[in-house]
């Protein structure tokens, strides 16, 4: 073969997120090489991949930087094209020209039919071929693989865009987060998807003891983030230690968490997304209204312990909070570790209105909020109703120790 | 509204009630021995074994945090955790730590049940527990003792915190101490010195190649840590034996600092001055 694919960066200009892939590394001890694709890394997605931010390449053109290779006695000007490329499209056809005795030539390829809308995880493959100058017959070449994430915008503080910097988003969280949030195009989709996640699919159960986390090591952080994505993430959580061992309640105690794991986790998750979450912190919260606490059933008296009654009586005395922490986007509260708890009638009331909204609206109103609440889901609310839905004040007793408010809190990890 | 063992009360903090800032004012040196539970003979330790460990970092206040996990040799429901935090700038920076781990529950802490187990059993330089329930042994425990934070709470393990509690503390003080730590003289980046000088020239966003660096795996982290004010250690891809250092884009001079641990809680900081230009 006359002509050879040598490499292709994605990343080629690390100083721009309009025109050029935005910086990424694989996780805490391994940086993505540039360029990502090249005879070592053909097969290997964990290296071979790149990430888009699709707000800064938004009317801009994009271009991937690829390198050629030819004999110096062959031919000096070919023309090469791509089919295939899924979101990444296809390549038009462009001239190669091998100037001065050159053996290797680089060229910009502009990504001219691209569809960078929608948040996800796609695996690309690109059909290369070429043609000598002047010869109507195109040649195969290549078939290149790769994994191209699309995040909404370039993902904020506590990751960076800073060079070489450890902090730039790590591709072991986003090969889960973008297929998580798969198909979003909003900060508030986004958000919501990976809350869900987080409450209701990672076998999470809250600590009915103490409250205490297990990848914040404080309140305020920092956060295990290797350990989340190990343990949590991926599942390959120790099977040492337990909790409460010897009860009905034993489990592994790395799948136990409190609300600092849920919200940082959450906040942590949908930023590296582009959806700009913060953490918060919220002191002297109060007592509880019925909820579920994730990974447990009906509770108003969170720290049951190992055999203790997590549902009591509406205003008996019970264990509370002495605090919390959630997530907020845009002023509205997320929460990933706990749900209302809702009654059948409540359940059937609140169909109801969905119903009747959706006949009058002839079926144009957006009612993912409504599904939302009817699951019990404490998401995208004000904070007022947040509030509201999670906080009993409804005696003297409760409404005394209620008297935080949430404040945000930076978090590292 | 009863006086529950669980309910929300209004009395002032941890911070507030142990007077933080008082006890910061007190200046305590520093150990100068690690401490390596797995070689210490803690009497009430031996029925335990290490099922897992884990090791973290805490940039502020400067600390490194080793947690192990024990169950009982015998009766595999007792469980014990033991963090044993190393604060590298010292004494009020445990006492910060101190605090800021004893208050992150999200249960309310019984402040009023809470026990000065400084004065009343002679454990560390200041410290503290208290029970969740209703019952008189305490399920939490923390202490500091000079520059070391030690933490225990566990499983059927209530009647014997205190005794253990006891031990380590006995052990700790019997370590030498001194004022602040020095850097590592026989430093992993000695034999690079020698070789590319004490001052190494490093293209902004290029590499320089570190070699292999020892330290104790602890879990799925290695015991090495690193503070530079850009760029980044990393590890080779294909060796992943050698680490390299990967430039920022700051063109000036920088200092990278590397803290590793071969066991125990005392690290080695080895500190390397470079500049990074265009």
């Amino acid at each position: 073969m006359t002509l050879q694919l040598v490499s292709i960066a994605f990343n080629y200009d690390q100083t721009s997120a309009a025109n050029s892939a935005i910086n990424i590394r694989r996780n805490r001890d391994y940086e993505i090489p540039i360029p990502e694709f090249s005879k070592e890394t053909i097969w290997d997605f964990n290296y071979n991949c790149a990430a888009y931010a699709i707000a800064e390449t938004l009317n801009e053109t994009v271009y991937i930087q690829v390198e050629f290779a030819t004999l110096p006695t062959t031919v000096r000007t070919y023309e090469v094209k791509a089919t295939g490329g899924g979101i990444m499209g296809n390549l038009d056809p462009i001239q190669i020209v091998f100037e001065n005795g050159a053996a290797t030539e680089t060229n910009l390829i502009p990504l001219t039919h691209r569809t960078f809308s929608k948040i996800g995880a796609y695996d690309i493959t690109w059909e290369w071929s070429y043609r000598i100058e002047g010869s109507n017959s195109w040649i195969r070449l290549q078939t290149s693989h790769h994994r191209i994430y699309l995040v909404l915008t370039i993902p904020p503080a506590p990751w960076t865009q800073d060079i070489g910097d450890y902090h730039n988003p790590w591709g072991d969280l986003l090969n889960d987060c973008c297929v998580i949030a798969a198909g979003s195009e909003d900060s508030v989709t986004t958000t919501r998807k990976i809350a869900k996640k987080v409450y209701s699919n990672y076998n999470l159960r809250y600590d009915t003891i103490q409250g205490r986390g297990r990848y914040c090591l404080t309140s305020s952080g920092p956060f295990s983030i290797d350990n989340w994505i190990d343990y949590v993430i991926r599942g390959n959580t120790p099977n040492n230690p337990r909790f409460c061992p010897g009860t009905p309640e034993d489990y592994p105690d790395k799948w136990i968490v409190n609300c600092y794991d849920c919200a940082t986790a959450l906040s942590f998750m949908a930023k590296i997304l582009g959806a700009n979450t913060g953490y918060n912190f919220h002191d002297n919260f109060g007592y509880l209204n019925y909820v579920e606490p994730i990974g447990r059933g009906k509770c108003n008296n969170p720290f049951y312990g190992c055999s203790g009654t997590p549902a009591v009586g509406p205003d008996d005395p019970r264990s509370g909070f002495g605090n919390h922490a959630y997530t907020k986007l845009n002023g509205q509260a997320y929460d990933a570790c706990m749900k209302q708890w809702l009654s059948s009638t409540q359940k059937a009331i609140l169909w109801l209105i969905i119903l009747i909204i959706i006949i009058f609206s002839c079926g144009q109103r957006n009612i993912a909020d409504l599904l939302d609440r009817v699951g019990g889901w404490l998401l995208n609310l004000s904070q007022n109703n947040y509030e509201e839905f999670t906080i009993d004040t409804s005696e003297s007793f409760e409404a005394t120790v209620a008297t935080g408010t949430p404040y945000p809190r930076i978090i590292d990890f | 509204m009863n006086a529950s063992s669980n309910h929300i009360n209004k009395e002032p903090s941890l911070r507030k009630h142990f007077e933080i800032d008082r006890l910061k004012e007190t200046i305590r040196p520093v150990i100068a021995e690690n401490f390596v539970l797995e070689d210490q003979k803690i009497d009430t330790l031996t029925t335990f074994e290490i099922v897992h460990q884990e090791i973290s970092l805490i940039r502020t206040p400067l600390a490194f945090l080793r947690e192990y996990n024990m169950a009982g040799i015998e009766k595999k429901t007792t469980t014990l955790q033991l963090q044993l935090g190393l604060n590298w700038n010292g004494y009020q920076d445990a006492i910060e730590l101190l605090f800021a781990i004893s208050e992150s529950f999200q249960r309310p802490i019984p402040i009023e049940k809470t026990i000065n187990i400084t004065k009343e059993y002679d454990i560390g330089d200041v410290g503290f527990a208290w029970s969740w329930s209703v019952q008189k042994d305490p399920d939490y425990l923390a202490f500091v003792r000079n520059n070391i934070l030690v933490n225990l709470q566990g499983n059927n393990v209530q009647s014997l915190l205190i005794t253990i509690a006891k031990d380590i503390d006995n052990t700790l003080t019997r370590l030498k101490t001194t004022d602040h730590y020095q850097e590592d003289p026989k430093g992993i980046f000695l034999k690079l010195k020698e070789k590319i000088g004490d001052h190494p020239n490093v293209p902004a966003g290029g590499t320089l190649t570190i070699g292999p660096i020892p330290c104790e795996k602890v879990g799925n982290r290695h015991f090495l840590f690193f503070f530079t004010p850009s760029g980044s250690i990393n590890r080779d891809r294909t060796q992943p034996e050698i680490w390299y250092y990967r430039a920022g884009m700051e063109e000036k001079e920088q200092e990278i600092i590397l803290f590793r641990g071969m066991s125990g809680i005392l690290p080695l900081k080895d500190r390397l001055i470079i500049s990074v230009h265009k």
